[in-house]
């Protein structure tokens, strides 16, 4: 039970990121659960023009 | 959108996430090492000729790693930069170990510059984000927009990425992002207050043509829109200049950039492809516009120009003493400061010579840069030493020793 619950929690991680804007942007955002949901979006943005330099 | 971003988050990585100093330790030669940056700025004559590490991927081979061991491992880049420090005790360092995040594109999904340790390079994949010049219209109208949906599948799919993004990719680089930040702010208070090695400068803000050229359109179509297009060219640079650059420019004119040698960092490349009239009309008004305010309110600019520079000197004539530091690349050195007067300049040293050359041409070369250029010249490399053979280190070490006894 508890496996089944575990990988039901990390499928989320093979979803695939959608490039459009602003829906698949602002879907893309909620995963950065790292930051405060507030800013998810500007450190999304922030985070893309950053590496597409890297 | 462009505001809140602007507003919560800063990304200026390498350069921009400065940590206080420590009030608390002793800070004779920090203090020692920030008047003779200010004097040689200024054009007078310092205590002891300044020395700058132009050192890049050299640092890692030298302390002994792979460049996959120092660039996936922000452990190991510490150890590189300890060893660095230690070793030469330069003044201080263009490079702090942040030019190559690999560990972090690696979560991501794709990188940019991939490490060949079998020959010890770093191969950078290059190719536009702006695929046509109707899409400086595009960027214009919407530039969030351009950058999810054109820039970042573009980038991804030109570095290899073939299979779609996930969140998963999306949420463990942003982790590896944090520990970048992590090793940022942390060797600069290692730096600063360790090693008593100030910092050297506040945020990059060059010319909006600068992104263009380097970013948006790469050399061979930006040659093209300059020929056919320019009028296009200059609403996207008074566009970039308005909404991107200024912000990030008088953010650090009115900041405090105290912790810095210079106030603003300056990379020149693009200048390389333009004729004089060029350059009058696409670089030269937003340099004249950031060092006309730098002058007024007494800061300073770390030009870093790639390519020589040389050509532009009429313009260059008028930048006002005791505001700038050009690293040049190309240029001879002697020439330039004959010609420009103006500006303070580092470089010199050339990597063949340091690679080449015995303990003693190294030392004789640096009496020389140092006699000749007097005073407004510090002494670094003339390239980013990226290669194994871009330096001996016991050339280094004799060239650093000399200069802290020395006085011309």
């Amino acid at each position: 039970m508890e496996e089944n619950k575990k990988s039901l929690d990390e499928a989320w991680r093979e979803e695939t990121i959608d490039f459009t804007y602003p829906e698949g942007f602002k879907e893309a955002a909620k995963v950065l659960t790292m930051f405060p949901e507030e800013d998810r979006e500007a450190m999304l943005l922030a985070i893309a023009g950053s590496i597409l330099f890297y | 959108m462009a505001e809140e971003k602007k507003k919560s988050v800063d990304v200026g990585v390498g350069i921009g996430s400065a940590e206080k100093i420590d009030e608390s330790v002793e800070r004779e030669l920090y203090n020692e090492r920030r008047q003779i940056f200010a004097d040689t700025i200024a054009l007078k004559p310092a205590k002891r000729v300044p020395t700058m590490s132009n050192f890049l991927t050299w640092k890692a081979f030298d302390a002994g790693y792979k460049l996959s061991e120092a660039c996936y491992n922000w452990d190991v880049m510490e150890k590189v930069m300890r060893h660095h420090i230690e070793t030469y005790q330069f003044d201080v360092n263009i490079d702090n170990g942040w030019r190559n995040p690999n560990g972090m594109m690696r979560e991501y999904g794709w990188e940019r510059h991939v490490i060949k340790d079998e020959n010890e390079s770093v191969e950078v994949k290059d190719s536009a984000l702006m695929e046509s010049v109707e899409e400086y219209d595009e960027y214009m109208q919407d530039e969030d927009k351009m950058l999810w949906e054109k820039f970042l599948p573009r980038r991804r799919s030109s570095c290899g990425a073939d299979k779609p993004w996930t969140k998963g990719q999306l949420y463990e680089g942003t982790l590896e992002f944090l520990k970048y930040r992590e090793y940022l702010g942390k060797m600069n208070s290692i730096t600063q207050n360790e090693y008593q090695i100030p910092l050297l400068c506040g945020p990059v803000v060059s010319t909006p043509y600068e992104n263009i050229y380097g970013s948006w359109r790469g050399i061979r179509l930006t040659g093209g829109d300059l020929r056919r297009y320019p009028d296009k060219v200059m609403e996207l640079c008074e566009y970039q200049w308005e909404h991107n650059m200024k912000p990030v420019f008088e953010g650090a004119i009115n900041g405090d950039t105290s912790m810095f040698l210079f106030d603003t960092k300056m990379p020149m490349l693009g200048h390389s492809i333009l004729n004089k009239k060029q350059f009058a009309k696409f670089y030269w008004p937003w340099i004249k516009e950031q060092i006309d305010v730098l002058a007024e309110k007494h800061k300073t600019t770390f030009i870093n120009s790639e390519a020589d520079l040389i050509r532009f000197a009429d313009f260059l004539d008028e930048i006002p003493a005791g505001v700038s530091m050009v690293i040049l690349e190309l240029d001879d050195i002697f020439e330039f400061r004959k010609r420009l007067p103006n500006m303070a300049v580092a470089g010199g040293m050339t990597n063949q010579m340091l690679q080449y050359g015995t303990v003693q041409e190294c030392v004789d070369y640096a009496k020389k840069l140092v006699d000749e250029l007097g005073p407004g010249y510090a002494m670094s490399q003339n390239k980013l030493g990226a290669y194994r053979n871009d330096g001996k280190s016991e050339n280094v070490k004799a060239v650093n020793e000399f200069l802290k006894d020395y006085r011309p």
